[in-house]
């Protein structure tokens, strides 16, 4: 074996440039199965990170032991970490309030007796103060703060104790606590009546314990936990195995264990969580389109290898070498090539990774905060196995074809210019590449089928790049445009006081008007109360269009309705949702109406402005757009008695409202200041009068509380931050206490930043592949050219020119680049609409609709100018070559 | 009147003490219409003068002339010109382009022209070269006498003044060997053109007007063997 391996090296030493080029697609191959592994337990990483700050490492919660039972389960051999905590027998029951709590629904503190917590293990997190050192000191969750008064660090509370479990309660008692401390309690919800507390909680009033714990690593988590279970319950087998995430009162008494959902899923230890199944399909799909590229580029590049050498097989058979031996020898090379490009591979996927998370993460987004880059030892070498496996899947079967060779038959090859046999039954002719470029552009048209196996998997490897690169630029696009279009609805800020605190015209919100009208970034502004009616309408009122538009939308979403069916589903309980716009002049001079004088004049004696024009998109096959009823100018709009609360937990009937609205005009395109088609279900809106409002409908306080009163800016494109630091200077940290921004801006940016990092990751994946493909468009080109240099030398002396022989040569790289890239761009079209099928759920149908032709257009520009790029170097070699020289070199 | 003129050509190829002179200072004139052989052992310079006389080489010194032209002065487009119109070249391992049939080899360099070819004159020649049979076959279907015929074919469809030929027959069987000589000489004559030989057999270089023997770069003329065919 010694003897093939210096053979394999001298001719991989000989064919320097094509090794090179097979050698890097190697290395950036296994930089990209490293990247993808490295990046996925970066992923797992960030997100385990996250979670525990989030709510504590532990795996499971078990609850309902006695205080023994959970000292034995955490000395178990089996469990590496556990905090243990004694819950009282007795339940502080907190004081009734206006509305909270009623002496038939009491709430409860439970009382628990954390004791000693390993740091960061369970869910609870001391935001301030300490934990308490004896029976008479709590710590308490900042609501059941609030629900106590309002208390704080030092405040003291006298409770009753009790029990609540007993049939019997025994004898009430009552215990003074001071606050020491306050913690965050990062679990689930807890059940509505119940509040957690932490004290010492006295021997004898330790009635159970529950434990927050980890298990020692095992194949299964679950294995691990009942078997030391089973030591300390005895009983507790399968039949114990709730997996509820639901919260259950742990004081029942019952043994009840509880899994950490969210960190055990990216243990792969929740296998009915899909969060596994899509890492692990996302994976192994990035994984097949990594093996199917390289395995196209490297095969190839071995597949010339072996055309060359078919003379030196022949001869090594003629010698005594056995087809088994001249297989090892073509995969002799393979082995030589995986110990050059494998270990570089590793390296530059781990460089790449530490660059690009390292940029990534200082985008500042939650899901990626806490992302650091983890090298990841099984990573490395499941990205230097996967690379192995698909270099010798990809010289397996050129080393047959080279074992499979008659001796003779291998000696009296001439070289793959010849062309292939069967490849002559229909000879190409070449008319469009004649008609393109005269001769040059004919014989480019034969040359590159003159190995017909080889050009499909040359235009094949192109194609999947292609298609990778549709697929991911269809995707960013899909977001992009998505993006644009929920931003275009909405307006850049708005600034929202609910009417609870001020009921007329919000005076914050008049001054806030008068400061910002004057500003230069301001484009738009408007002050408008808003509030929900109902109007009494009939199925003939509703829009026939309207209630089609509705039914096929449903039908899309897999209910079948008639008609009828769906004009009762749009009326609910025969009223139909309607929004009261509360409007002063200005905003309706911002609203471009016609003859806005007489408009405002009929509004101010009681009519309305309606707009009613709704968009619906339906699914990705089309949408509607139109008026929602039938009503219009001169009609009259009917009203219903509205239900409201009275701001003391009880409902309150209006009485007042009018029963209709005359509509004195109607305004055909949606205010600027709604939300859109891509913003829920259309709405009809009634634009009334600031003067009207206040007479019949803002006198009445129910309604006045309802009503939400809006400040809402548009600044001029590019000039959104200064808006945004105006406001945020106008307002000073006056928000909270019912009144409230709302930054689409910024929440624009922040979905902004998720693309951007996406497309990182995304793009950065793509662009590897196609610089494989290249790789692979280089060594065909370079090959064909190297092995026809006879024949090109031959064209020159018989009269080619040198343009034209590059032109020839260009040519012929555009055909494989250009047929790659038409074959992708019909798989990616392919591939990208069934992806925008699958996102457009997701998006509300406001992604990408129909063909991204400017994308394809791009892509099929780019395949042509790398694969010309892929060829200039060989033609200008060809070029500067001499044509003696060349003649001379025998067959 | 002489169509070819070289003039105190040499050639050499590599520098200092690894310089091979191919070709020292050798003077030619070949006549319109003649059929010159070139002789003399491997490695004498006889490939080397074909291809400066051919434009495929440029000479280290001295000029060669044809029809005028001075070749030494020309630019690659303008030699790519010389050589489409002027000259057509035999190697002995054919060199045709395997993705070309028969009919598409031998108007190759029309069609480098953008020249659509007389149609009677390639039946014709394909006729008299016996391939009018094989016209839409490829190269590799051809045998080897077959293939060479092509190649005689292209360098004549296109009538070029000087047809040069690199051991045509170097590659074939004694039989098709004298076929070939024997259709290239016809041809040539039909047509008026010079033709330069280089070969190794006394029999085709006894079919010449002239010999010329090259040996060690040094180009001598030996006899005028015979005139007519």
């Amino acid at each position: 074996m010694q003897s093939l391996a210096q053979l394999s090296r001298r001719f991989l030493k000989r064919q320097r440039k094509r090794t090179i080029l097979t050698a890097v697609s190697i290395v950036m191959a296994t930089a990209l199965f490293a990247g993808v592994g490295l990046l996925f337990t970066s992923l797992i990483a960030s997100f385990i990170m996250t979670e525990q700050m989030e709510s504590g490492s532990w795996h499971y919660h078990v609850s309902g032991l006695t205080v023994e039972q959970a000292r034995q389960l955490q000395a178990n051999i089996r469990i590496d970490e556990a905090g243990l905590l004694a819950v009282s027998g007795l339940f502080a029951r907190m004081p009734d309030q206006a509305g909270v709590g009623s002496a038939d629904q009491p709430r409860w503190l439970i009382l628990r007796d954390t004791g000693h917590l390993p740091d960061g293990l369970t869910p609870y997190r001391l935001m301030s103060g300490r934990l308490p050192e004896h029976a008479g000191e709590l710590a308490l969750d900042p609501l059941a703060a609030t629900l106590l008064g309002g208390m704080d660090l030092g405040d003291s509370v006298t409770l009753p104790l009790e029990q609540r479990f007993c049939a019997t309660a025994a004898a009430s008692l009552a215990r003074t606590f001071t606050v020491v401390g306050l913690f965050a309690w990062m679990d689930s919800a807890l059940p509505e009546d119940v509040y957690h507390a932490l004290t010492v909680v006295p021997p004898d009033e330790q009635q159970f314990a529950e434990l927050y714990l980890t298990v020692r690593p095992a194949a299964r988590y679950e294995d691990q936990l009942f078997a030391a279970l089973s030591d300390v319950v005895p009983g507790a087998d399968q039949a114990d195995r709730r997996w509820q995430s639901k919260y259950t009162a742990p004081e029942s008494g019952r043994l009840h264990v509880r899994t950490h959902e969210g960190l055990l899923r990216y243990y792969g230890q929740t296998s009915h969580d899909p969060t596994n199944r899509v890492m692990l399909g996302v994976f192994i799909l990035l994984t097949a389109i990594i093996m199917v590229s390289v395995i196209f580029v490297i095969r190839n590049s071995f597949s010339m290898s072996v055309t060359e050498r078919l003379s030196e097989f022949g001869l090594l058979r003629v010698v005594g070498a056995s087809p088994a031996q001249i297989r090892s020898l073509v995969l002799q090379d393979a082995w030589q090539l995986a110990l050059a490009g494998i270990p570089l591979g590793l390296l530059a996927g781990l460089g790449a990774m530490a660059i690009t998370i390292g940029a990534v993460a200082k985008v500042d987004l939650p899901v990626i905060r806490n992302m650091k880059l983890v090298m990841s030892p099984t990573a490395l070498l499941l990205a230097a196995g996967l690379s192995l496996v698909t270099l010798f899947l990809a010289a397996f079967s050129p080393a047959v074809r080279a074992s499979r060779q008659a001796p003779v038959e291998a000696i009296r090859h001439l070289g793959s210019c010849q062309v292939k046999p069967g490849s002559d039954r229909k000879v190409c002719q070449g008319r469009l590449g004649r008609w393109l470029l005269g001769a040059p552009g004919a014989l480019a048209s034969r040359n590159v089928r003159r190995d017909k196996r080889r050009f499909r998997t040359t235009a094949l490897s192109v194609a999947v790049s292609v298609v990778l690169f549709l697929a991911a630029g269809g995707l960013s696009l899909q977001m992009r445009t998505s993006l644009a279009a929920f931003n275009s609805e909405q307006t850049d800020f708005t600034v929202s006081v609910y009417a609870s605190r001020d009921l007329g015209w919000n005076s914050e919100l008049l001054q806030l008007r008068e400061t910002l009208s004057g500003q230069p970034e301001v484009a738009r502004l408007a002050l408008v109360g808003r509030a929900f009616i109902s109007a009494p309408l009939k199925a003939d009122q509703l829009a026939p269009a309207w209630i089609e538009a509705y039914r096929k939308m449903a039908e899309i979403n897999g209910m079948h309705i008639t008609r009828s069916e769906a004009a009762a589903e749009l009326l609910g309980d025969d009223v139909f949702p309607v929004e009261l716009v509360l409007a002063d002049r200005p905003l309706l001079d911002e609203l471009n109406v016609k003859d806005p004088d007489s408009i405002w004049q009929a509004m101010e004696s009681g009519q309305v402005l309606l707009s009613q024009t709704g968009s619906i998109r339906i699914g990705s096959i089309g949408g509607a757009t139109g008026p929602l009823t039938t009503l219009g100018q001169g009609d009259a709009f009917p009203l219903q008695d509205i239900e409201t609360g009275n701001g003391q937990g009880q409902m309150a009937m209006i009485l007042d409202l009018p029963d209709q609205l005359a509509i004195a005009a109607e305004i055909e395109d949606q205010p600027w200041f709604v939300a859109g088609a891509f913003s829920g279900m259309p709405t009809v809106r009634l634009i009334v009068s600031q003067a009207y409002a206040n007479q019949h409908f803002l006198a009445q306080p129910a309604f006045a509380r309802s009503v939400t009163w809006q400040l809402l800016l548009d600044a001029h494109p590019g000039q959104e931050k200064t808006l945004q630091k105006r406001l945020a200077d106008q307002l000073g940290g006056r928000e909270g206490d019912g009144l409230s921004v709302q930054d689409n801006y910024a929440n624009l940016q922040r979905a902004r930043d998720y693309v951007f990092v996406m497309d990182v990751f995304l793009y950065g994946f793509t662009i590897v592949i196609i610089l494989i493909c290249a790789m692979n468009i280089i060594n065909i080109v370079t090959t064909q050219i190297v092995l026809r240099r006879r024949e090109l030398a031959m064209l020159r002396a018989i009269g080619m020119s040198g343009t034209q022989q590059t032109v020839m040569l260009l040519a012929e790289s555009a055909l494989y680049g250009l047929t790659g890239a038409l074959w992708g761009s019909a798989a990616g079209l392919l591939l990208l609409a069934a992806l925008t099928r699958q996102t457009d759920q997701l998006l509300a149908g406001s992604g990408l609709q129909g063909v991204p032709w400017p994308l394809v257009l791009w892509t099929l520009a780019g395949a042509l100018v790398l694969s010309l790029l892929a060829g200039i170097l060989p033609i200008r070699r060809v070029r500067r070559a001499s044509i003696v020289d060349a003649i001379r070199e025998d067959g | 009147m002489s169509i070819i003129e070289v003039r105190s050509l040499a050639k050499c190829y590599g520098q200092g003490e690894t310089a091979v002179h191919a070709l020292r200072d050798a003077e030619l004139d070949v006549q319109e219409g003649e059929f010159v052989a070139v002789i003399g052992p491997s490695g004498s310079g006889k490939s080397t003068l074909l291809h400066l006389i051919g434009g495929v080489d440029r000479p280290s010194s001295g000029t060669v002339t044809v029809r005028g032209l001075n070749l030494t002065g020309l630019n690659e487009k303008k030699l790519s010109l010389y050589r489409r119109r002027q000259v057509g070249f035999v190697f002995q391992f054919y060199n045709l382009v395997p993705v070309l049939t028969v009919a598409e080899n031998v108007t190759l360099p029309l069609m480098l022209d953008n020249l659509k070819p007389d149609k009677v004159w390639l039946d014709e020649l394909l006729e008299r070269l016996g391939l009018a049979d094989r016209r839409d076959s490829l190269p590799n279907q051809l045998s080897g006498g077959q293939q060479q015929r092509t190649a005689i074919a292209r360098a004549l469809l296109h009538r070029p003044a000087i047809v040069l030929a690199d051991e045509p027959t170097g590659n074939l069987d004694s039989r098709n060997s004298r076929e070939i000589i024997s259709l290239l000489r016809d041809a040539v004559r039909h047509l008026g053109q010079t033709l330069i030989v280089i070969t190794h057999d006394p029999a085709i270089a006894s079919q010449a007007d002239r010999v010329i023997l090259i040996e060690d770069g040094y180009l001598t003329e030996q006899s005028a063997v015979r005139t007519g065919g």
